[in-house]
């Protein structure tokens, strides 16, 4: 959308502009922000290997204000996950915000979890901790005297079949002429399975908002009817291609996402139904600018802090099954 | 009578003891003429025309000199006078026209056509012998500004266009969220709540590339009219204002051809008579040409775009007899956007009008109209290997309106009648091909029946006091074909959970609405330039535009009230000093205030889904607003410098519960200051110079204060949630403009004039929004086994101008 605005901007002459300036506008309290997953590979066949990865990892800081650089890292807590499919938890994913009772709350603390351990920097780990398919995780946050405590279901993902190289020598929807991949996979049987699609460049991550490339089953909307389908073209052979300029979005014009001998990998993330709202909501507030700007509002947050009067944190805590390839491209 | 009763009651689908509102209606009429006394009367009624091209003139007042009474031309230039037998003098004035004197020896009804001849030269500076145009302080109805289409000529516009629209922008109590933004909100209410009339159908879409042009082509545009206050009983169905904007009948003397170049787009009508006068019409045309031009250019990834806009505009009308007249009026125009994914939106008018004059009395009009507005999204016939994405979607709007005005006496003019409107939403119908296999997503379509009967009567109670009362009823029945959905309310502010969808069969009622809408106007004269005028209105809306961004998309939604979402409403009260200056009246102000509540104005759940959600009405919230404010208006309309100043201190609020902490916060395009001067001058008789300054206080938005990281990203966050929490850098604009006129040669008929027009003259970057990013180049990127991540220190917020330098135009204008 905002591209197609500039693309409007410079057909008519007049030219929008952006100027960096200063504001006044002080923060206020400060709150813990999460950044949490556990992940499971499913399928991979990667050329660049998996080196680093660890199933379990949590990302700990403090919001400040807007302006104010970095974010204070959180280097104390105590972080354990929990397998918790066992408690059978009815329907988790009917809300965005997974809310349990302190019942439940409390059977919880009984049970035997795994500690996280922190690496520096504000993040824990744990590789003895392992994601599987169709099993509910929970994770306990104690930090300043407040215990803040997460559900997520980690739903299932289809095998990633191949991907395919073209080479195109017109433009496609303002990517510029030259190689193009494209995703070949189908969404599984049966309504209800959400996946993010990430592309990445020799190892890359393409990580910009305008990247978070989304399904709700094959289509790209929960109310589209794409059950069992390949996933469909602006996901699969449109989004699957990053613009390439990253300092200016307007001019995606010249380069094209991949050359010749780049090593190109999709991976798809399978997420829960509260999840994919909330890369949803990333996606759109950070990309919510311009001519049309909607008012900007907090992303949803299931991070929930037990006692419900005290301090609220941010963020989210998601588990994905993960299916992934690479490719030569030639 | 009964037996008529009955089928109206059956019409309008209420019971029989809801007949209320036609009693009262037939109550208006009977005892407004109560007044007619048995003393012998004859009528004066007629058209006023322009001399030259024959022209119906709009508001011309036609003055009793013997009886110190008056009456102004109607929409269709028809007025009626009645008086007692007697010797009068009839003085016709119109602004910018000479004045027309007539003795009339009256005995019988007498009828009169009246050509008006303008003013020869505009360089006069004082007109002698001249009735004074007193309309600013002789008229009961207020907050009403009416701009004649050669005024609007005079503003320095935007790329040299001269344009309705924006000119409206201009005049007090007037505001706009800011440049390039749709439409424009009048005394504190949403751009959907402005009814815009061409021709009496109404336009969804008033805008061309965005907000930059408006629909009306200037060529064809006779007269325009903002009422912001005190709305007349015959107009509803939308809350803040009616844009009344009427186009030209065509010239019934002879064939002429009127025309421009100018940068952007190119324009050309052309007019004349039909059957020898007895009915004429004009069709206008307009195309944008950067495309075209600028084909070469497009390279790479923007081959094939395509960026244009083209409108036709035509009219005709015929006269069948002395008694009856007929007008077809049409509008078509379409934007069309984008390489590959593309989006195009349009609209196609028409309205057909019948006037018939009765008796000398009674004048009716009657106006049907069929309005389609549509839009397109995706990869419109450019499928890609047998893939592609098409969405389309429509509102179509039919309606009858049949509308007496009876000129019982010089004392009582009553209008009534009523107004059937039905609605067909297509919310949205996308097709997905993926490889030549094609899914579809259709919303329902909703449709709608609005029913309003009305009268009204405008009342001389005294050489001081007029008052004009009314009232309207208005229906609204949401129908099927189509789903009702039933929600349950979660936490206020969250989106809606469905619990149930109910099917209807075609025409079977879902819900509906009723609603009394009482309207009220008055003015005390305080001496002959003088006066206070006070009024009060409710006004009922039944349509909604769904939008929760700052400037309205093209591709916005319309919905009807539903059984969700219930019609919107205000009450509006405003009062006034009106009073005129100098030898002429050459300088006409006015001080206005006004109070306005609003009830069951939309908003959105954070994370609402507004397009191609069958559930969407599950995301909608109901609020409040607010309105308050102070208007001031200084008119000059005579001599070699003329124009307008205008202020507008004002406050508008909303508030709904879910947003902002349940607490009133300011709306998005709530100005406090607003400051318009419009000034021109004509230096010699072929140059004129003008000049426009704009100052505006800058519109609040919601910035968070909090920041964290999420996978890389900035998250901007605010603990408190407040909505328009900060106010952007004021808005000041100059614009300036000359216009040089060829030189004046008896009997040539080809004229031109240059127009040089700069835009933005001190090259001000006036922000529309403020806005937050990344700037850390790298954070794009996460690297090989996210080990290498780099965390984005370096945030920005990114002051947003719409326009960010001088643009200075030139148009070239001919006619002959």
């Amino acid at each position: 959308m905002k591209n197609i605005i500039k693309l409007f901007f410079l057909t008519i002459i007049i030219s929008s502009c952006e100027d960096k300036i200063k504001l006044e506008l002080p923060p206020e309290a400060s709150q813990l922000a999460v950044e949490a997953r556990i992940l499971s590979y499913e399928y991979a066949d990667f050329i660049v290997p998996n080196t680093g990865y660890v199933p379990a990892t949590v990302k700990l800081s403090m919001t400040n204000g807007y302006d104010q650089g970095a974010n204070p890292q959180v280097t104390d807590a105590l972080v354990t996950m929990f397998d918790i499919t066992d408690l059978k938890i009815a329907d988790i994913n009917s809300s965005i915000n997974a809310t349990l009772n302190t019942a439940l709350f409390d059977t919880l603390k009984t049970l035997a979890g795994t500690k996280l351990n922190h690496k520096g920097d504000g993040i824990y780990e744990s590789n003895s901790i392992q994601g599987k398919v169709n099993r509910v995780y929970a994770l306990i946050i104690e930090h300043s005297g407040n215990t803040y405590y997460s559900l997520d279901t980690l739903k299932r993902v289809p095998k990633l079949d191949s991907i395919a190289v073209v080479n195109r020598d017109k433009p496609l929807f303002g990517r510029a002429p030259g190689y193009f991949i494209e995703l070949l996979a189908k969404d599984l049987e049966g309504k209800g399975d959400y996946y993010r699609i990430k592309t990445y460049k020799n190892g890359w991550l393409f990580n910009r908002p305008n990247d978070i490339n989304l399904a709700f089953d094959g289509g790209f909307s929960p109310t589209s009817n794409n059950d069992a389908t390949k996933f469909v073209f602006p996901i699969a052979n449109l989004a699957v291609n990053p613009r390439t300029d990253i300092s200016d979005e307007s001019s995606n014009g010249d380069k094209s996402t991949f050359v010749a001998g780049d090593i190109a990998r999709i991976e798809i993330w399978s997420l829960s139904l509260p999840s994919i709202f909330f890369y949803n909501q990333l996606k759109n507030e950070l990309t919510n600018e311009g001519l049309f700007a909607r008012p900007p509002a907090n992303l949803p947050c299931n991070i929930i802090n037990a006692n419900a009067d005290g301090p609220k944190a941010v963020g989210w805590f998601s588990a994905s099954a993960i299916s992934g390839r690479d490719v030569v491209i030639k | 009578m009964l037996f008529y009763l009955r089928f109206i009651a059956k019409f309008f689908g209420i019971k029989f003891f809801q007949f209320l509102p036609i009693v009262i209606v037939i109550v208006i009429v009977l005892v407004a003429s109560q007044n007619i006394v048995a003393q012998q009367k004859y009528s004066i009624s007629g058209v006023v025309q322009d001399s030259i091209n024959g022209e119906e003139l709009i508001g011309a007042s036609i003055t009793i000199k013997e009886a110190n009474t008056g009456v102004a031309t109607n929409e269709y230039g028809f007025f009626s006078i009645t008086l007692p037998q007697g010797t009068y003098t009839l003085i016709i004035s119109y602004l910018g026209y000479k004045e027309y004197f007539q003795k009339i020896d009256l005995n019988a009804n007498y009828k009169l056509n009246i050509d008006l001849a303008s003013e020869s030269t505009q360089l006069k500076e004082v007109v002698v012998n001249s009735e004074k145009v007193d309309k600013n302080v002789r008229e009961v109805q207020m907050s009403v500004a009416q701009i004649d289409i050669k005024q609007i000529r005079k503003i320095p516009a935007l790329l040299g266009e001269v344009d309705v629209v924006r000119s409206v922008q201009l005049l007090p109590g007037v505001s706009t969220v800011g440049e390039g933004a749709t439409g424009f909100n009048v005394r504190g209410g949403n751009i959907d709540q402005n009814l815009i009339l061409i021709d009496e159908a109404p336009v969804y879409n008033s805008a061309h590339l965005f907000g930059f042009f408006s629909v009306f082509n200037p060529d064809a545009v006779k007269d325009v009219k903002l009422i912001k206050g005190g709305i007349p009983a015959n107009y509803g169905g939308r809350l803040s204002s009616i844009l009344d904007v009427r186009l030209k009948d065509g010239n019934s003397k002879k064939f002429s051809v009127k025309g421009g170049l100018g940068l952007i787009f190119s324009r050309l009508a052309l007019e004349g008579p039909i059957n020898k006068g007895k009915g004429s019409y004009v069709i206008a045309g307009r195309r944008s040409y950067v495309d075209v031009v600028g084909r070469p250019f497009l390279t790479g990834a923007f081959e094939g775009l395509k960026a244009y806009f083209y409108d036709v505009t035509a009219k005709v009308n015929y006269s069948l007899g002395s008694k009856d007249k007929i007008y077809l009026s049409g509008y078509l125009g379409r934007d069309v956007f984008g390489s590959g994914f593309q989006f195009n939106w349009g609209s196609a008018n028409t309205s057909f009008r019948w006037n018939h004059i009765f008796n000398n009395k009674l004048f009716m009009n009657v106006t049907s109209f069929y309005s389609n507005y549509d839009y397109r999204l995706g990869t419109i016939n450019t499928t890609t290997g047998g893939d592609g994405f098409e969405w389309k979607s429509n509102i179509i709007n039919t309606s009858i309106k049949p509308d007496f005005t009876w000129y019982i006496n010089p004392k009582n003019t009553v209008t009534f009648g009523f107004q059937s409107l039905y609605y067909n939403f297509k919310p949205g119908t996308a097709k997905v091909t993926v490889q030549n296999q094609s899914s579809n997503i259709v919303l329902p379509d909703k449709y709608g029946l609005e029913n309003a009967l009305y009268a009204a009567n405008e009342q001389t109670i005294n050489d001081k006091i007029s008052i004009q009362y009314g009232l309207r009823f208005s229906t609204f029945s949401f129908l099927g074909p189509s789903k009702s959905y039933q929600f349950r309310d979660n936490e206020v502010g969250d989106r809606k959970t469905l619990l149930n969808v109910t099917n209807y069969r075609s025409g079977e009622n879902i819900k509906t609405y009723h609603n009394f809408e009482p309207r009220f106007s008055a003015k005390y004269q305080l001496n002959e330039t003088s006066a206070i005028k006070t009024s009060y209105n409710r006004t009922v809306q039944y349509i909604h535009l769904v939008s929760n961004t700052a400037a309205s998309v093209p591709l916005d939604v319309w919905t009807p009230s539903t059984n969700n979402i219930k019609p919107q409403y205000a009450d509006q009260a405003a009062l006034g000093y009106f009073r005129n200056f100098g030898q002429n009246n050459d300088y006409e102000t006015s001080i206005e205030g006004y109070y306005k509540k609003m009830g069951n104005q939309l908003e959105y759940v954070d994370e609402a889904d507004l397009l191609l959600n069958e559930f969407l009405e599950g995301d909608l919230l109901s609020g409040k607003g607010r309105a308050y404010g102070l208007e001031l208006y200084l008119k000059k309309n005579t001599g070699r410098f003329t124009g307008w100043i205008s202020y507008t201190l004002s406050k508008t609020e909303r508030q709904t519960n879910g947003v902002n902490r349940d607490e009133w916060y300011n709306s998005r395009f709530d100005r406090p200051h607003n400051l318009n001067i419009v000034a021109s001058y004509d230096l010699t008789e072929r140059l004129s110079v003008s000049a426009n300054v704009v100052f505006a206080s800058g519109t609040p938005i919601t910035l968070q204060s909090n920041k964290y990281i999420y996978e890389g990203m900035p998250v901007a966050h605010d603990p408190s949630m407040r909505r328009n929490n900060y106010r952007i850098p004021n808005t000041y604009r100059l614009d300036l403009s000359a216009t040089y006129k060829c030189k004046k040669i008896e009997g040539r008929k080809y004229t031109w004039d240059v127009v040089f027009a700069v835009y933005n003259a001190t090259n001000r970057r006036n922000p529309f929004s403020i806005f937050r990013k990344a700037t850390d180049p790298d954070f794009n990127f996460v690297g090989p086994d996210e080990k290498n991540i780099r965390i984005p220190n370096q945030t920005a917020n990114i002051r947003y101008s719409i326009i960010g330098s001088i643009i200075p135009a030139i148009t070239y204008n001919f006619s002959f």
